[in-house]
């Protein structure tokens, strides 16, 4: 089962984004204008920490972890503007409830892929960002019901697509290696519980 | 360099407030374990129905009804795809369970009592079921009734030719 909520139903959540697109594309005009000087590509991945309370809830502590690519546009000498897509998969979570007649286990599997832009300053071999991302998550689950006379075991799938919006810091070791903190806040569920992602990724550039 | 500079600053003074205005709205959500019937309901509440009936269920949550159902134990009855529940022939408890069919995570459950069939009617030719009778003897204030399916005694009348025949139910006065 895939779904896609309606559109009226993010209505406030679309405006927001909408909002924050509008003032990041504002604060990025001047990369965006100066774009084509140099361009550059590359792949980055590395591991995740979900650090939102919902979000530690339908994953585990286990490897959660990520793979991406980036186009990169340097327009100024300190600044650089990238295109960026990203996909990242959580290690699978269990909630486990009892009560005097039931025994609930939700087990959840979630990964997302996101296209982002970002905004890159740098200051030497340092760089830090901000982002902004379309972010689709994905959330298989199966909810198993068990009584004394029975168990009911339905499994599925939900997918929402959210707007995310990031801070980034990295640094470069030479012109191909490089490694990065990246902090990303976004919602998810049909309730739009906040999520939070932080992830420490390499990055090579070609 | 001091552009540059004041950019950054409000960038980052832009992002802190946004991500901070994202990060910090928590609420418990129905899709958690233990949130059985928390965003998602079903009706009708703890109903009772008579062995090898059939009653509708319904589910809700805000933003649909699509479910996805089960009866437990199956021995109960059988529950279709629409909610449509059959009791079985055996009289006991059972409980009906429904997930939102767009996110499983959202549960729903309702008891359910299954009660005995009635005993068979009367068939015996000498005796017919009433719908509601009354009788009264006239000046006395006494009357003499039977309730709704009540067994009473019964007489036969037919025509002369014997074409129609009638049975009727007796109810004999009280004095």
């Amino acid at each position: 089962m895939n779904i896609d909520g309606p559109l009226v139903r993010y209505g406030p959540s679309l405006r927001s984004a909408m909002t924050r697109a509008a003032l990041l594309l504002g604060l990025l005009q001047p990369a965006l204008l100066g774009a084509g000087e140099s361009f550059r590509w590359g792949l980055q991945g590395g591991l995740l920490m979900p650090a939102s309370p919902d979000l530690k809830l339908t994953t585990s502590s286990g490897l959660n972890a990520s793979l991406g690519a980036r186009l990169e546009w340097g327009s100024y000498a300190d600044q650089t503007l990238r295109l960026r897509l990203d996909r990242e998969q959580f290690g699978a979570g269990r909630q486990i409830k009892d009560s005097p007649t039931v025994h609930q286990e939700i087990d959840t599997r979630v990964h997302d892929e996101s296209l982002g832009l970002e905004q890159l300053f740098h200051q030497e071999r340092w760089f830090l960002g901000l982002g902004l991302y379309g972010i689709r998550w994905t959330v298989d689950s199966t909810n198993k019901l068990s009584t004394p006379t029975g168990t009911f075991s339905p499994s599925g799938s939900s997918r929402w697509t959210r707007a995310g919006v990031g801070l980034l810091v990295g640094r470069h070791w030479n012109a191909n290696l490089g490694a990065e903190f990246r902090f990303v806040a976004s919602r998810y569920g049909q309730e739009n519980q906040p999520t939070r992602v932080a992830s420490l990724n390499l990055i090579w550039t070609f | 360099m001091g552009a540059p500079m004041n950019q950054r600053c409000a960038c980052l003074a832009l992002l802190s407030l946004l991500l901070v205005q994202g990060c910090y709205s928590t609420h418990n959500s129905g899709d958690r374990a233990g949130t059985t019937n928390w965003r998602m309901t079903v009706l009708p509440e703890t109903p009772s129905l008579v062995a090898g009936q059939t009653l509708q269920f319904s589910a809700s949550t805000p933003w649909g009804s699509e479910a996805i159902w089960s009866v437990l134990p199956a021995t109960a009855g059988t529950i279709s795809a629409t909610g449509l529940f059959t009791a079985s022939a055996t009289p006991g408890q059972a409980t009906i369970y429904a997930v939102w069919a767009k996110d499983v995570r959202y549960t729903a459950s309702t008891g359910l009592s299954i009660l005995a069939p009635p005993p068979p009617a009367v068939t015996s030719p000498n005796f017919v079921q009433t719908f509601g009778a009354q009788q009264a003897v006239p000046g006395t204030g006494v009357s003499n009734g039977a309730v709704v399916g009540e067994a009473v005694p019964a007489m036969l009348a037919a025509t002369t030719d014997g074409a129609i025949k009638v049975r009727h139910g007796f109810v004999p006065p009280v004095k």
